[in-house]
This record gives structure tokens, sequence and C-alpha cells, in this order.
């Protein structure tokens, strides 16, 4: 009949008995998914944007860490000062700003940072410099974690 | 009855008193009254949850106000002295002499929190019968057959006067209110469910878009009048209103696809991360392997410390930790571990055996097959041959 058949209403795909009957996690279930990967885009987007940076820096590298090498000095200096420190900063201030949003690879970017930052002071006493002093922040205790390394 | 000021010693009373509340009692009956004293600040009284009258202003205005009926004593003393109670049938809200008496005021009056059941003593039909969109009140009215049964609507075409209660969705036929069984004598079957159409009263069949309109106002209303009635957060009437829009979704099918979401998610985060500490180790041992050629020991010792603290430790602790959840890429990157402890080895000689408090040259591994070779040293350091 006509009549029944508008009476009864449809509600975002479902009967509206169904609406009404199902249960609460049981309607939210799909919801839930749908965050997680929102969240999942999230951090994915953040890490892959820092993962840009560290290849620029490892294309870089091959060129800088040769020049080390070789102690080409005023190579050294020229490019440390323009090319190394230019692609660093960004890197530095994009993985303060967003880093954190990258989560479980938050402190691995931090590892990577602190090494190239490492061939840069070792460019720096090459050139005349002084050894520095740096630290790039890790989330944990991964000091506490190294006591299990030196039992494994 | 005679109210006087309350001189007991009952503390409940007493300690009302030195806040500033005017307690009575009734010198016939002894009963008490809280009422709010004369150094009250209603402001200040008012009930978190309601700093403002909107909802009140908006029942006074919108609410179908008829005379109190239900049972509590409170009301039906008043009701007894003279007063004027009425009560809302949609919000179940309660007016004396016009003004809305909130929880709070009734606490202060009585000593008790207002029954939830006060709300429903109230008889009358449901939100949506009472024509709110429209403003009319159809409950007491019988209209001409407006649903889709064919039956009646052929009775209405052959000119017989049908009519339906909106209130009770009773059909009333030639004057006579049908039963079932006046029906199925008629036609020959039970009527289906000959529903009132409260969406269009001009006669006209309802659009859907008309019918999801309605079915959102009806929400919309509830959630309103749940969160009035019955002290619901905002937030819980808006899940009211939502929870119904959800989609039906299949148990089985939701926990799997979760899961397999989850798993694929933690084995490619954790192997990308592990990627990422290759990376740094990599190029954190190439400069260590640089300052080793170029024979300064001081600065290799110097950078094989950072390296380790900062860039070796976190990455090799962290595959230890976390690497198993990708089994596919552990055994791949304990490969690459191994071999870079041996490059890092290489390049310190016995640095970290003393820097660390073990012997690390100790943990040399063949990189070649995978497999763990203990070296054995003389005390002079020498290895056993």
């Amino acid at each position: 009949m006509v009549s029944q058949t508008l009476g009864s209403v449809q509600i975002g795909g479902m009967n509206e008995a169904v609406a009404k009957t199902g249960s609460t996690l049981r309607k939210a279930f799909p919801y839930a998914l749908k965050f997680a990967e929102g969240m999942a885009f999230a951090i994915e987007l953040v890490t892959f944007q820092l993962y840009f940076y560290e290849e620029a820096m490892v294309l870089f590298m091959r060129i800088y860490s040769r020049e080390i090498y070789n102690k080409e000095l005023d190579k050294i200096w020229f490019d440390q000062v323009v090319n190394f420190d230019f692609i660093f900063s960004w890197y530095v201030s994009d993985w303060k700003q967003y880093g954190i949003l990258a989560v479980y690879s938050y402190n691995a970017i931090s590892s990577c940072l602190y090494q190239l930052r490492a061939w840069r002071e070792y460019g720096e006493i090459l050139t005349g410099g002084m050894p520095s002093y740096y630290d790039f922040q890790h989330i944990g205790d991964y000091l506490a974690d190294a006591e299990q390394v030196k039992n494994f | 009855m005679v109210w006087v000021k309350y001189e007991g010693t009952e503390e409940r009373y007493t300690s009302l008193q030195s806040l500033g509340y005017e307690v009575l009692t009734d010198l016939d009956t002894g009963t008490m009254r809280v009422t709010l004293g004369s150094n009250s600040n209603p402001d200040v009284l008012t009930p978190s949850g309601v700093t403002s009258s909107t909802i009140f202003d908006d029942v006074q205005s919108k609410g179908y106000w008829y005379d109190y009926n239900g049972a509590d004593p409170y009301y039906v003393g008043l009701q007894k002295d003279g007063f004027t109670v009425q009560q809302d049938r949609v919000s179940g809200y309660i007016r004396v002499n016009g003004k809305i008496i909130t929880d709070y005021e009734y606490y202060k009056a009585t000593g008790k929190m207002p029954s939830v059941s006060k709300y429903y003593d109230a008889p009358g039909p449901s939100t949506s019968d009472l024509g709110m969109e429209t403003g009319t009140d159809i409950t007491k009215s019988w209209r001409a057959y407006n649903g889709g049964d064919l039956n009646l609507l052929g009775l209405m075409e052959d000119g017989v006067d049908v009519l339906q209660n909106g209130a009770t969705d009773e059909i009333m036929v030639n004057g006579k209110v049908w039963t079932p069984v006046d029906y199925y004598e008629e036609f020959g079957k039970f009527p289906g469910k000959v529903t009132w159409s409260q969406l269009d009263e001009g006669g006209e069949w309802p659009s859907l878009r008309s019918l999801l309109l309605q079915a959102d106002a009806e929400r919309m209303q509830s959630a309103t009048t749940y969160s009035n009635i019955e002290g619901k957060s905002f937030s819980r009437a808006i899940w009211e209103k939502f929870k119904t829009k959800l989609p039906s979704y299949e148990w089985g099918v939701g926990i799997v696809d979760a899961g397999l979401f989850l798993l694929a998610y933690e084995m490619e985060a954790v192997s990308f991360t592990e990627y990422l500490y290759y990376e740094a180790v990599r190029w954190g041992v190439r400069l260590l392997k640089v300052i080793y050629l170029h024979k300064d020991t001081t600065l290799l010792h110097y950078f094989a410390d950072k390296i380790y603290r900062n860039v070796w430790a976190p990455a090799y602790s962290f595959h230890l930790a976390w690497g198993p959840l990708n089994p596919f890429s552990f055994d791949g990157y304990e490969v690459v571990y191994r071999y870079y402890w041996n490059e890092i080895l290489k390049y310190t000689g016995n640095y970290f055996d003393n820097a660390f408090g073990f012997r690390a040259s100790e943990y040399k591994t063949n990189s070649n097959t995978g497999s763990e070779t203990i070296n054995e040293y003389h005390t002079n350091g020498t290895q056993v041959e």
C-alpha cells in the first residue's frame, strides 16, 4: 500500500525501526573507523612531509660527505653555510612545529637530525671551528631502552 | 493554615535559616516549608544548568498549558490554596500563577527534588500528534481522512463521510467509529496501519523531502524536549538527534575491517620508522668512518659517543622493542643493525668496552652469515685465535 510505504521513513539509509533499535556501539562503529582513518591520515601527512626533507638532506649529503672526506675546506664552508643550513633550518622548523603529529616517527627523525648536525659539527671543526653542543628532543626514555639493548 | 517562622532546633532547618532561607511551619498540620528569604539573590540561586530564561520563554510561548492534574502534594496543596497550577504537556514544566517553577525552586520550597515521574503524570498525545509545526491542536478534532488506505479513499470517492481522529487514529465512517471488525465486514480483510497524515493537511501526497524534513524536525523536537525534561546535557541531546542518522553496519565485517586496518597500519609504521632510523645510523656510521680514515682518535671517540647515545641507542632499542610487530621486516633490519654495529666496532676498536662497562667487542657478529661469534681476548688485549 502506498501509505504504508510512505509511513516507513528512511533515515540515513536505514529503516526508522532499525534506527531506533540498533545498539549505540553498533551504530557508532563505522564512525570510529572513520575517525581512526582520519588520525592515520594526519600522521602520514606529517611523516611524509618530514621524510621529503630527509630525502633532500641525503641528496645534499652525497656531495657534502665527499667534500668532508677530501677536506675541501672552502667547499665545505660554502656548502654548510648555504646549502646545509638552508635545508636543515626548514627541516628542524617543520619538525618542531608539526613533528609531534608524526607520533611514531618523531624519535627517528630527531635521530636523523642529530647525525646531520654531527656532520656539520665535524665540518666546522675541519674549517677551524669548535665542537658545539646540540640536542634534539626524544619522546620517552630511550636511554633506559638502551639499557635493555645492553643486556640483550 | 497558619504559617509562622520556624523556631525549632532541628539542624537541617536551622542550617537553612543560617544560610538566609526562610523556614516556615504550619501550626495546624506541622508542615514545613522553606522559601527564598528576602536576602537571597535570585541570580545566584539560579541553577548553573539554566543560566538564562530562554528555555522558559520558549516554553511559555509555545507550551500547551493545561490545569495540573498530577499527584505531587506540593502542587496539589497549592491548587487547594487557590493558586493556578498549570503544566505544559510537551515539556512537563509546571507554572504557578504563570511563573515556571524550576527544580531548584521546588527544592527550596519543599526540601527535596521533584520526582522525575511528575513529567509523565500528564496524559496526552505525543509531540508530533500535537501538530507543533503548524501550531494547531488537532487532538480534539475529527478530520477528513487523509491517509493512504485505498479502501477508505474509495469510500470517500463514493461520497461516504470518512473521518479520522488526530490523537487516536480512530476511523469514523458515517458517524460510527469503526473497529477493525467493522473494517473486515466491509472489505473482507483487516486494515493495515491507517495513519493520520501529519505532514500535509492540504490533502496532497507528501513529498519525500517533506517526509525527511518532518522526521528531522521531530527528532530535533525530541532532542530539545529530552534535554529540557530529563536534565540531559546539550551534547547528549545532540547525540540523541545524531545517533538515529548512523547507518547500520555488520559487526563481523566491521571488526575484521578495523583489525586489518590497524594491523596493516602498525606494520607500516614500525617498518617505516625502522627505515628512518636506518638512514640515521647509516650516515652516522659513515661519519665515524670518515673520521676514522682521517686518523683523529680523539674526535672519533667524541663523535662515536654522540652517535652512540643519540642515534644508535634509540635506533636499536626501537628495533628490539617494536621491530617484532612487523615480523616481515624484523630480520632484515636485524642484519642491517648487526652490520653497522660491526662497522662501529671496526672504527672505534675497544672504545665502547670502557665507555659502557661491558665488552662491546664481544658482540661482534659475522655480518655475512648473521651468526654471532664470541671473540675471546687475552688480558693483554690480543685476540684468542
